[in-house]
């Protein structure tokens, strides 16, 4: 019973923080999807957004929960500035200069907030931190039901956005087929640019949301890497359902694993996750599987 | 033909004046603190020309590089200073090592498409970061690993002053650069230079792209390993943040950025002018504007990949097929 | 008159769209088999399926006894069944003769002896006077002409051309198709090629295979597949 009790525990922790990830993360498999660019950066711009959050709460006493959504806002532009400075010179240049040019803006972003803020830990103190929930004999942390909740409603409105307007069809259909933009009579350069600005508010959104459980410092979009490169390749790059299902799995798979190893290595076993997802995805098992559940659909 | 300094006489005349500059260098710059700066470039040059083989070559972005340096910096302190073994022993076992993280790293991505890899060498950075810091048996966890100071000599690679290190990294350099030009000029250059300009056109032409980035691959694992190996024997101390740092692997692709990605000498110039360069710079700047220096880095990568992609060897072959006539 | 290269049952999908629908059929050793249908037929498609650039979902293509499908294409390539692409792709930035010594590679161990090979490859295309030449400088027709230069240079069996034709002029038409039916004779190519100059396609091909949404509609003569009122409905967009 007690053993039972720390799984469901685990598994519903890992829920919570699996919302998380994803919604760090499906910006990152949207910008993919439309403009068929990995953005290298996208670790930073979480950064960017746990900066403006503190900012906001240390100079305003603004509580991050609050000011998400106009991080977000400015995040979008901020994504569409960059998105018309850098990203747009590169959309047709060889893979490797879109790497190199979203990796050098990471640079300019860790070391931006390096300059601003000095390279410490830094938190906020917010008055719901210490408070926990219980539902049916377990317990969260009112942090994490927050970021949570955020996450689902984000993802929520974000498929509103994709299958409702005309502007979310026509992005939707871009990451299927690309030139679909054009064929719906969409400037594909309005849509990249939404697209990124989009991909930015999500993450920076998370950042300001996911502040009052953890510290920020300039360089800890590098921590955030390899969840999300996890959650986007599980999920198969630029789908949006598929990464928020990875998110959920990836959560949930790290949580367990602190049952048996020490939380220092959580992301031991993410990474595991990521190389499998990898030698499936060479192997053609997971396109293979989405094949047939599309079968399995039609029929 | 010409007798424009184009021809083999010319050509071989220009490597030994650069081989002698490299070579007489600690004669002419006197202190010691310069000839350190001189051993960083002859290590970093070595391991940038190394990642070249396969992110400039083939163009197939590596942002995980630091693993293989620092699985060759750990094995070095590791035998050295835990286990008391020869560091000349543990350059090989630090390419072994190297080799099979990159094949096992190669061979899901080389069969997908270079997103893959891009994603897959940057996911591994802080895997190992995990594994060093965790593993403490053997790596001393965050604290780190110091070697003991041994009698000075070729066996313990420690002396009493950096110039005896600085020829043997000017060797390293020198036997990297050879590789790569050799690469360069072979069956598997040409190969490798297909996938670079067009993959779907290289598939048409008959060309295994994933034995020649394979292979590509396991050269440059073992080329910076080396290069990783050298580093621990030169610090005597590895820990970590000095071993996994993400700035490693922003330096190697920066030098061969700066250099020129095509050229088998693009790399080696980036770091003999970056590195100095970055010194200077992180003398001046003190605390937070410290960050300012690797700003100007990222700046820097931007900048390169909207205006001048080839790098200075860019620059320098449009200068010299203006003058010769010629193609570098 | 043997199949050298036999289509069974081909069939593609990208995501709802049938793009082949069990095609079927065989080319003759030796012959110039046209392919004609209208924008997005599956033509491409097709020859994608063939060399495995684009794997089909089922079907088989038995070249010499072996099954082509599941094979990846460097090896289709090697095994004699080699394919142009429908926008010319070539290595821009390198030099016309390493664009053809790169394919040289697969029968020749070092460069040296590569680049002769590609010499002699270049000279059957008329193209060895621009050896050095960077291969972005060229014109198109030039270019084109290349890209046929490398694909020989693996001395297929079967040579697969894509719309090498598209944007020439008269002229340049002409002398590709020379070239293309000189190949075909003393070297004895198998050749198949998706060309939308008619008049081009009429006069190399042996028999003309008409696709239309996917499936063949007409294979024969050119003459006799010109009058099916089928191949004629689907030009005109008949419903």
């Amino acid at each position: 019973m007690d053993i039972l009790n720390h799984v469901a525990q685990s598994v519903a922790n890992g829920l919570l923080i699996g919302s998380v990830y994803a919604l760090i993360s499906v910006g990152l498999t949207l910008i993919f999807g439309v403009m068929n660019i990995v953005n290298f950066a996208h670790g930073e711009f979480l950064m960017v957004g746990m900066f403006g959050a503190y900012f906001a709460s240390t100079a305003f006493g603004l509580d991050p929960l609050w000011i998400a959504p106009l991080i977000g806002i400015a995040g979008f532009l901020l994504g569409a500035l960059v998105e018309r400075t850098i990203i747009e010179p590169i959309i047709k240049a060889p893979q490797s200069a879109q790497i190199i040019a979203t990796v050098g803006l990471g640079i300019i972003l860790a070391n931006g907030a390096a300059a601003i803020f000095g390279n410490n830990f830094l938190s906020v103190k917010t008055p719901y931190q210490g408070e926990t929930f219980s539902l049916f004999g377990l317990h969260f942390a009112a942090t994490f039901v927050y970021a949570a909740a955020y996450a689902v409603v984000m993802a929520v409105l974000l498929a509103l956005f994709l299958n409702k307007t005309r502007f979310g069809k026509a992005m939707r259909a871009t990451a299927q087929n690309r030139g679909a933009a054009q064929l719906l009579g969409i400037d594909p350069k309005r849509m990249y640019m939404v697209a990124f600005g989009l991909g930015v508010a999500l993450v920076t959104l998370a950042g300001s949301v996911i502040l009052p459980y953890t510290l920020v410092y300039p360089f800890i979009g590098q921590q955030y890497v390899l969840i999300m490169f996890t959650v986007v390749v599980l999920g198969g790059l630029g789908s949006i359902r598929g990464a928020i299902i990875a998110g959920l799995v990836v959560g949930v798979i790290q949580s367990l694993s602190t049952l048996l190893l020490p939380s220092e290595l959580q992301n031991l076993p993410v990474f595991i996750v990521f190389f499998i997802a990898l030698v499936l995805i060479s192997g053609g098992v997971l396109s293979r599987v989405r094949n047939a559940s599309v079968k399995l659909k039609r029929s | 033909m010409r007798s424009l300094p184009t021809s083999r006489p010319w050509r071989i005349a220009f490597y030994l004046v650069a081989l002698a500059a490299l070579f007489l260098a600690p004669v002419y710059l006197q202190s010691s603190y310069s000839v350190r700066i001189l051993v960083l470039v002859c290590l970093f040059g070595a391991a940038s020309t190394g990642w070249n083989l396969i992110g400039g070559y083939a163009n197939q972005i590596s942002l995980g590089h630091t693993v293989f340096f620092g699985i060759g910096a750990y094995a070095t302190v590791i035998f050295q200073g835990t286990l008391g073994l020869s560091p000349w022993l543990a350059i090989p076992t630090g390419i072994v090592l190297a080799v099979i993280v990159a094949l096992l790293i190669g061979w899901p991505t080389f069969q997908l498409s270079g997103h893959y890899f891009a994603l897959a060498t940057l996911a591994l950075l802080p895997v190992f970061h995990i594994i060093a810091t965790y593993w403490e048996d053997l790596t001393g966890g965050s604290v780190g690993i110091s070697v003991p100071i041994l009698p000075s000599g070729l066996d313990t690679l420690q002396f009493d002053t950096p110039t005896p290190f600085f020829y043997i990294a000017a060797v390293l350099l020198v036997l990297v650069m050879i590789l790569a030009r050799w690469v360069r000029q072979s069956v598997l250059g040409l190969q490798l230079d297909a996938i670079r300009l067009n993959p779907q056109a290289s598939t048409l032409a008959g060309v295994n792209q994933f034995r020649a980035k394979m292979k590509a691959l396991v050269m440059s694992a073992a080329v910076v390993a080396v290069a990783g190996s050298l580093y621990g024997a030169f610090l005597q101390f590895m820990d970590p943040d000095t071993a996994f740092s993400w700035n490693t692997t922003l330096n190697l692709v920066l030098f061969a950025m700066v250099g020129g990605v095509r050229f088998w000498w693009g790399p080696a110039l980036g770091a003999l002018i970056l590195i100095p360069f970055g010194e200077f710079a992180s003398a001046q700047l003190t605390g937070n504007l410290a960050a300012l220096g690797q700003l100007a880095y990222g700046v820097l990568l931007i900048l390169l990949v909207l205006f001048q992609p080839r790098g200075i060897g860019g620059l320098f072959s449009i200068v010299w097929q203006k003058a010769t006539g010629r193609k570098l | 008159m043997s199949a050298i290269l036999r289509v069974q049952d081909l069939s593609q999908r990208f995501g709802g769209l049938h793009a082949l629908k069990d095609v079927s059929f065989d080319i003759i050793d030796g012959e110039i088999l046209g392919i004609i249908g209208p924008n997005g037929a599956g033509k491409s498609t097709l020859f994608n399926a063939i060399v495995g650039v684009v794997p089909p979902i089922s079907g088989h293509v038995w070249f010499k006894d072996e099954d082509l499908v599941g094979v990846p294409p460097h090896e289709v390539m090697a095994k004699g069944v080699a394919k142009t692409s429908q926008s010319v792709q070539v290595f821009d930035e390198m030099s016309v003769l390493d664009n053809v010594a790169v394919a040289a590679l697969l029968k020749n161990d070092s460069i040296k002896s590569a680049r002769e090979a590609a010499r002699g490859e270049l000279e059957f295309w008329g193209l060895q006077s621009f050896a050095d030449v960077i291969a972005q400088d060229l014109t198109l027709a030039q270019r084109s002409t290349l890209e046929l230069a490398r694909a020989m240079m693996l001395h297929p069996a079967v040579l697969l051309v894509d719309e090498v034709m598209a944007g020439l002029n008269e002229v340049e038409v002409d002398q590709m198709l020379d070239r293309m039916m000189q190949a075909n004779r003393e070297r004895g190519v198998t050749l198949i090629v998706i060309e939308h100059n008619m008049r081009a396609l009429m006069r190399i091909s042996h028999r003309i295979l008409a696709l239309d949404y996917g499936a063949v509609i007409a294979l024969g003569e050119p003459a006799e597949v010109s009058k099916n009122q089928r191949v004629v409905d689907a030009y005109l967009g008949v419903e």
